[in-house]
């Protein structure tokens, strides 16, 4: 069989940036300033580490081209569509709220508001939030 | 001793599954109002007039998606015939190919069930309670989503006997395995579709309608040309086994 | 090319190395995830204050844990793939099984975890987030439960051979393929579900 061995020595220091990468991740949810930089900085981490999975623990590096393109865009299309999303969230409530049309942290949901969530049968027991 | 046919009629059984979605599409699809279906999420009295005001139409289409099911089984039985010779080469039974007939057998049932509860909605519908008129829907749509897995099953088991094939070149591509097994495995998802009423896991949402049966689909209409395709060659191989016996 | 031959499905004469046919359902898989991320993510614009107070719910700990045991358990199996390809069976068996029991360690966390949200009345019926949440982890958790499973069949395997072969090699190098998949969807299902809601 034609195969190409990685390398034990990559698969040690793979282990060990993805342990890193995650630590920074989970630190830089909690510590950095700004919520924007802060979820852009963790899903591009995020994006990293599934680089260095696919490339270095499933190889893909020695796979078709069209695989490999295929996968280079779902992990940018993943990471740019996450925090584009959560970057509109936060204009939008921003906007809101500057406008007067959001009173409190949360938006109010009255029976009569048509409901965009999953649920709309009103049998749950409701969140124990404080 | 004249050359048999051993694929005799598996073309016409194949060629039955395009027959069976083009009419899934026609009369349980469009004539029967179902793309996209009436949204869950209404409360009974507005689901009953929208209903009421297509209900003829829904008959028609129900009465042809009833009476059309049944070609399922055609498909099923053309699957097993390709999968036999398959599995005959690679493996010392044919757990597989029946596992994948009785599991695409009883999904016929699910093809004319859940289409025969609506087209009994349909009966009385102007004078029926709104209650029962939405349940009735309810419980259609319930059976034709949530018995998905009897599809998953035949799906997988085709899918493991594609991947199980030994020779050099395979009957069937093996990614065509795969994929019978991946959309096999994502009929799963139908699980969430009792807890939802709307979002993307409702009965009309965008996994659960837009995304699993166009995948359903989608893998029968790529499934059959490969189905086709292995005809010849199996063909081809029964005439050479033949030839070498005589 | 005749059309039998899927993508990537090399013979043993070709130059290129071998490409595990399992690629396809993993394209496939990590595609409808990318699907349900979009769905997740759309459907929290309409209410993200809501999403977020009951993503703070989620114990980041416990989130954290279990991406460091996914990773580790991944880690040990590609050592494990290496080991086969070195024709090296004690090492292959026992990489294997660090990989297990690793692995095991996700199943209790995420068990525990399930376990304390419902005991808190949480459930999928208690609101949008929590309904995605547990059809999110729930669908994963079943690739879970089928990867653990093929690491187990793999181990059982490797444990009747007297040495290394082609098949087993194989075996072990697609067995892996799905596993390191498994932990990839949680490296973006980590920080989507339990980080976003808790950046400020």
């Amino acid at each position: 069989m034609n195969v190409r061995t990685a390398g034990t020595r990559t698969l040690h220091l793979t282990w060990a940036a993805l342990i890193l990468a995650t630590l920074f991740g989970v630190g830089t949810a909690q510590l950095l300033g700004h919520p924007l930089l802060a979820a852009a900085a963790i899903m591009v981490v995020a994006g990293g580490k599934i680089f260095l999975i696919l490339r270095n623990f499933m190889e893909l590096h020695q796979g078709p081209l069209a695989y490999r393109l295929f996968f280079a865009s779902w992990i940018v299309a993943c990471v740019v569509g996450i925090s584009a999303s959560f970057a509109f969230s936060l204009f939008n409530t921003s906007a809101r709220a500057s406008t007067g049309l959001l009173n409190s942290s949360s938006a109010p949901q009255g029976d009569g508001t048509p409901v965009s969530a999953p649920r709309s049968n009103g049998s749950g027991p409701g969140l124990k939030a404080d | 001793m004249p050359m048999i046919n051993p694929y005799q009629h598996v073309r016409l059984c194949i060629w039955a599954g395009v027959v069976l979605l083009f009419i899934e599409v026609v009369f349980w699809g469009i004539l029967g109002q179902n793309i996209p279906p009436y949204s869950p999420a209404l409360d009974a009295q507005a689901y009953a007039e929208v209903f009421r005001a297509d209900a003829d139409v829904i008959r028609i289409g129900m009465t042809g998606a009833v009476m059309g099911g049944i070609l399922y089984m055609f498909w099923t039985v053309g699957i097993t015939k390709i999968m036999e010779p398959i599995e005959r080469a690679n493996s010392a039974n044919n757990v597989l190919s029946t596992l994948q007939m009785w599991s695409g057998g009883l999904t016929t049932v699910f093809f004319i069930v859940p289409p025969g509860i609506w087209l009994g909605s349909t009966f009385r519908a102007q004078t029926m309670p709104p209650d029962i008129l939405q349940a009735l829907t309810d419980v259609a749509w319930m059976l034709f989503d949530m018995s998905a897995t009897t599809g998953s099953a035949q799906l997988i088991a085709l899918g493991v006997c594609i991947l199980s094939d030994r020779r050099r070149i395979p009957i069937i591509p093996k990614w065509i395995g795969w994929m019978g097994i991946y959309v096999g495995a994502s009929l799963v998802m139908f699980a969430f579709m009792p807890f939802f009423k709307t979002g993307a896991f409702a009965r009309n949402g965008a996994i659960n309608f837009w995304f699993e049966l166009p995948a359903f689909f989608l893998f029968m209409v790529l499934s059959t040309i490969f189905l086709l395709k292995a005809i010849p060659k199996l063909d081809a191989e029964y005439a050479a086994e033949h030839v070498a016996k005589t | 090319m005749p059309v039998t031959e899927a993508p990537g499905e090399a013979t043993d004469e070709d130059s290129a190395p071998w490409f595990p046919s399992i690629w396809t359902f993993i394209a496939l898989d990590c595609a409808t995830f990318g699907v349900l991320f979009g769905v997740f993510m759309s459907e929290r614009l309409h209410d993200p204050a809501a999403y977020d107070a009951s993503a703070s719910l989620l114990d980041v700990r416990l989130g954290l844990a279990n991406t460091l045991i996914l990773i580790t358990s991944s880690y040990l199996v590609a050592l494990s793939a290496a080991a086969a390809r070195r024709d090296d069976l004690p090492a292959l068996r026992r990489l294997l099984l660090g990989g297990i029991v690793v692995g095991a360690g996700f199943a209790v966390l995420k068990l525990t975890e399930y376990a304390m949200k419902i005991a808190a009345g949480i459930t999928p019926q208690t609101d949008a987030f929590f309904g995605y949440y547990f059809a999110l982890t729930g669908v994963h958790f079943l690739h879970y439960g089928a990867g653990m499973l093929v690491l187990l069949v793999l181990l059982r395997r490797a444990q009747r051979v007297a040495a290394v072969d082609e098949g087993l090699t194989r075996a072990v190098m697609s067995g892996g393929i799905f596993w390191h998949m498994v932990d990839l969807l949680w490296v973006f299902l980590f920080p989507m579900l339990y980080l976003l809601g808790a950046v400020r």
